[in-house]
C-alpha cells in the first residue's frame, strides 16, 4: 500500500509479522504478530500479564525498537518516520506519569510546554483537556493530594494535550472506584465519537466489552484471536465445553474424542473443549452415561468474553 | 512464638536487602580501609613517613653546617636541600605552588650575626609555609627548629659559661624561627585559619551530594513512566539529561554562596575564625562551576547505572563517601602515606579541593585554577557522555 493511500485509509495502524526479542534475556516478547487497527475505533488489546501487550504498545509508541516486521501508522513507516508518528500519538501509561509535587495546572503546563505549545494555543489545549477529564475544580491542587480517580483523569488529560489521532491507554482504570471508571470510559467514548482512534489494554473484560469495537487477544507474544466482539463470540459458537468430576488421563481424553468424533483439548483438571456440531452433545452425554463418568457442567455455543478469554489463554495463573 | 516469627522475618528481609547490607557492612569496611591507610603514618612512629621540607642554608660557616646536622635529627621532618642555584624566590614560588608545605631559609650571615648578637634583635631563621599546611604541622616544626637552635646556643653559650667551652668556640646569641605564609600573588595576608581549610573540603563534599536528589528524581521519573511519556513527546534523552544540569548547577552555586557566607559572616559572629575572601572571585566561580559540572555528570551516571531509587541513593552515597575520604576531604592529603597520596589523585573531589585551596588559601589568580577546573570539566563531560550512552541503551517501555 502506498503511503498516501494508507494515510487516508481504513486502517490507522497496520502491523505485519512483528517480532520482538529482548537481546539481553533473549525473551521473545512478540512472535510474528500481524494486526490492523481501524481508524476512529476503540481497539482492545487483551492478554494475561507478560503476554506482550505493553511491548506492542511500546513499539508502536516508538519507545522500544522492534526486532523484525513492519509497522505503518497512518501510512507512515515506523522505521523511517518515527518522529512524525510520535506527533500523532498520545500515551496514557499504566503508571501515573506526572509529577506528584506539582499542581494539576503545573503538570499540564509543563507537558504543554514540552509539546511546544505557547500562549493562546496552550491555554486552549489545557482548557480542552481539563474539560474532558473534568479537572476544573482541582487545577491548583498538588497532584499527590488527588484521589486515585482524579490522578487517573490527570494522567488521561496529559495524554490528550497534543490532540492525538491515536491514543494508547495502558490499563487506565487500575485501582479506581466504579464512578471514576465509568467517567473515564464515557470520556473515551466521547473521544472516539470525535474521531480519535484508541488502543486500549485492560484486564477488566467488562470495560473492554463496553467500549471496544474491535479487539485482539494476545498470549505468549502471539495474537490468538482477533475481530469484533461479535465475530469472536460467533467464532466460538460451535465450541462445547464441559467439566467432569473425574480427571481423565490421556487415554480418557482420547475416549472423549471418539465420543465426539472431534479433537478434544484439555482446559484444566477435568475440563475439556471441542468444536463440534450440536448433535455431538447428545453423543457425549450418552457416552459418559455408558461409562459411568459424571458430568459437573456443560456449555455449548456462544460464550461470554471472559469465558472466551480464559479458554484462549487458559485459566492457569501467569508468572 | 509470634515474637520469634517477627524476628525471623526481620532477619530474612534484612538479609535480602542488598542495598541495606551494602550501607551497613561494605561501606564502613571500605571507609575504614581508606581512613586507616590514610592515617596510618599519623599514629605510627615506626613507619612514619617524614614530611619533606626545602632547606636553603646559605651559611657556609661551621655553625651553619652544624645547624644542618641538627635539622637532620628532627623526627618527622626531612630536609631536602634546595637545588644548586635555587634562590629564595624560587623556594618561595615552590611553597606558594604547594609543591612542598614548608621551606626553611638560613641566611648567609647566620654565624656572623649569632656571634655579634644583641637581645633586642634575634637572628631570624625564616620558615616559609604553604597556606594549606596544617597549623599543627607549623607548630611542631617551629618547636623542633627552635629546639635545634637552642641546642646550638647551649653548645656555644651555656657550656662556655660553665668553663666547658671547647677550644675555638665562642658564645652565640639567640636565633628565632619566624614563620611566613606565602601566597601565589605575593600578598601579605593573615595566617589561614581552620575554617579556611575546612570550608573548601566540606563545600566540595556537599556539591557532590547532588547525586542523591538528582538520581532519586531521575529514577522516579523512569519508574513512573514519566520519561517514557516525554520520549513519546519527542524529547531526546540528551535533552532530558542536559535539562537536569541547569537546575542542579544553580543548586550547587547556591550551596557555594551559602557556605562561603556562613564561613565569612556567621562563623565569626559565633566566636569562630572568619573565612577570608577568596583571592579571585572569578577563580572561585570557575572552580565552583567545574566542580558542579563534575558532580552533576557523576550523579547522572549513577542515575543511569542504578536500577532503582534506593540503589541510586546507596550507590551515590557510598561512592561519595569513598571519593571524599580518598580525595582529602576528611583527612588532609599530606598526612597520608605516599601511595595514598598518589591514589587520591584519582578522586575528582581532590581536584575540586585543590582548586578551592587555590583561591581560598594560596592566593591564586583565576588562571591558576584552570588545570583543576579543566580536569573537573573533562570528568563531568565524560560522565555525561557515558550516562547518555547508557541511557540510550536502557529499555524504556510504557511500564
Amino acid at each position: 500500500m502506498d503511503k498516501a493511500a494508507a494515510g487516508r485509509g481504513f486502517f490507522l495502524i497496520e502491523i505485519e509479522r512483528l517480532t520482538k526479542v529482548y537481546a539481553r534475556t533473549e525473551h521473545v516478547a512478540l512472535r510474528d504478530v500481524s494486526l490492523r487497527i481501524r481508524r476512529g475505533r476503540v481497539f482492545g488489546l487483551l492478554g494475561p500479564n507478560g503476554a506482550g501487550k505493553t511491548t506492542l504498545i511500546s513499539i508502536l509508541a516508538g519507545l522500544v525498537p522492534k526486532s523484525e516486521g513492519r509497522v505503518l501508522v497512518d501510512g507512515l513507516d515506523l522505521d523511517r518516520e518515527p518522529e512524525r508518528i510520535k506527533r500523532l500519538i498520545g500515551l496514557v501509561p499504566q503508571h501515573l506519569a506526572f509529577y506528584p509535587t506539582l499542581t494539576v495546572r503545573e503538570n499540564l503546563e509543563f507537558y504543554a510546554g514540552i509539546l511546544g505549545q505557547r500562549g493562546a494555543l496552550r491555554r486552549e489545549r489545557i482548557d480542552d483537556c481539563v474539560a474532558v477529564a473534568d479537572l476544573g475544580r482541582h487545577l491548583d491542587r498538588r497532584a499527590d493530594t488527588l484521589s486515585g480517580g482524579l490522578k487517573r483523569r490527570l494522567n488521561l488529560a496529559i495524554g490528550l494535550l497534543n490532540r492525538p489521532a491515536l491514543l494508547f491507554l495502558d490499563e487506565p482504570t487500575v485501582g479506581i472506584d466504579p464512578q471514576s471508571r465509568h467517567f473515564i470510559l464515557q470520556s473515551l467514548l466521547a473521544l472516539k465519537d470525535a474521531g480519535m482512534t484508541i488502543v486500549y489494554t485492560s484486564h477488566y473484560l467488562e470495560e473492554v466489552r463496553q467500549i471496544c469495537d474491535d479487539l485482539a487477544i494476545i498470549d505468549a507474544g502471539r495474537i490468538v484471536a482477533g475481530g469484533t466482539l461479535a465475530e469472536l463470540l460467533a467464532a466460538d459458537g460451535d465450541t462445547l465445553r464441559f467439566e467432569l468430576e473425574e480427571a481423565l488421563d490421556e487415554a480418557g481424553q482420547g475416549l472423549l474424542g471418539e465420543m465426539l468424533a472431534a479433537p478434544v483439548r484439555r482446559e484444566g483438571a477435568g475440563r475439556f473443549a471441542a468444536r463440534v456440531p450440536p448433535e455431538a452433545v447428545e453423543r457425549l452425554l450418552n457416552g459418559l452415561r455408558e461409562r459411568g463418568l459424571r458430568l459437573r457442567s456443560l456449555h455449548y455455543g456462544s460464550q461470554d468474553l471472559e469465558r472466551l478469554y480464559l479458554s484462549l489463554t487458559s485459566t492457569e495463573p501467569r508468572d | 512464638m509470634r515474637f520469634w516469627s517477627l524476628v525471623r522475618k526481620e532477619l530474612l528481609v534484612l538479609g535480602r536487602d542488598r542495598h541495606g547490607l551494602l550501607v551497613l557492612f561494605v561501606m564502613p569496611a571500605i571507609f575504614i580501609l581508606i581512613m586507616s591507610l590514610a592515617m596510618r603514618d599519623t599514629f605510627d612512629r615506626e613507619r612514619a613517613v617524614a614530611l619533606d621540607y626545602l632547606l636553603l642554608n646559605e651559611s657556609a660557616e661551621p655553625i651553619g653546617v652544624r645547624f644542618n646536622e641538627e635539622l637532620k635529627r628532627i623526627e618527622g621532618f626531612r630536609p631536602v636541600p634546595a637545588a644548586a642555584g635555587e634562590g629564595r624566590e624560587a623556594l618561595r614560588r615552590r611553597v606558594a605552588d604547594d609543591e612542598v608545605k614548608l621551606a626553611l631559609l638560613v641566611p648567609a650571615d647566620f654565624g656572623e650575626r649569632l656571634r655579634h648578637w644583641n637581645d633586642a634583635e634575634p637572628v631570624p631563621v625564616t620558615l616559609l609555609l604553604s597556606p594549606s599546611a596544617a597549623p599543627q604541622t607549623r607548630l611542631l616544626f617551629e618547636l623542633a627548629v627552635s629546639q635545634a637552635l637552642r641546642k646550638l646556643r647551649f653548645e656555644h653559650y651555656v657550656l662556655p659559661s660553665l668553663g666547658l667551652l671547647a677550644l675555638g668556640q665562642e658564645p652565640l646569641g639567640e636565633a628565632t624561627v619566624s614563620g611566613d605564609y606565602v601566597y601565589r600573588d605575593g600578598s601579605a595576608r593573615v595566617a589561614p585559619t581552620a575554617v579556611q581549610q575546612s570550608v573548601p573540603a566540606w563545600l566540595v563534599f556537599a556539591m557532590f551530594f547532588v547525586v542523591i536528589p538528582l538520581s532519586t528524581a531521575f529514577l522516579v521519573e523512569r519508574e513512573e513512566g514519566t520519561l517514557a511519556r516525554l520520549h513519546v513527546m519527542s524529547v531526546s534523552p540528551t535533552a532530558l539529561m542536559v535539562a537536569k544540569v541547569v537546575p542542579y548547577y544553580l543548586v550547587n552555586q547556591v550551596q557555594m554562596v551559602l557556605m562561603v557566607a556562613v564561613g565569612m559572616y556567621l562563623v565569626p559572629r559565633l566566636g569562630g575564625d572568619a573565612l577570608n575572601a577568596p583571592s579571585s572571585w572569578f577563580g572561585l566561580w570557575l572552580i565552583s562551576s567545574a566542580t558542579s559540572i563534575a558532580a552533576i555528570g557523576f550523579a547522572l551516571l549513577v542515575s543511569t547505572v542504578a536500577r532503582s531509587g534506593i540503589e541510586a541513593t546507596t550507590l551515590g552515597g557510598v561512592s561519595n563517601i569513598v571519593l571524599g575520604a580518598l580525595g582529602g576531604v576528611m583527612v588532609p592529603k599530606f598526612v597520608m602515606p605516599k601511595f595514598m597520596q598518589d591514589l587520591s589523585v584519582l578522586s575528582p573531589m581532590s581536584w575540586g579541593l585543590e582548586g578551592f585551596f587555590d583561591v581560598f588559601l594560596r592566593g591564586s589568580v583565576w588562571r591558576e585554577v584552570l588545570p583543576e577546573a579543566g580536569a573537573l570539566l573533562l570528568f563531568g563531560a565524560v560522565c555525561l557522555w557515558a550516562a547518555s550512552l547508557l541511557f540510550e541503551r536502557k529499555p524504556r517501555g510504557v511500564a
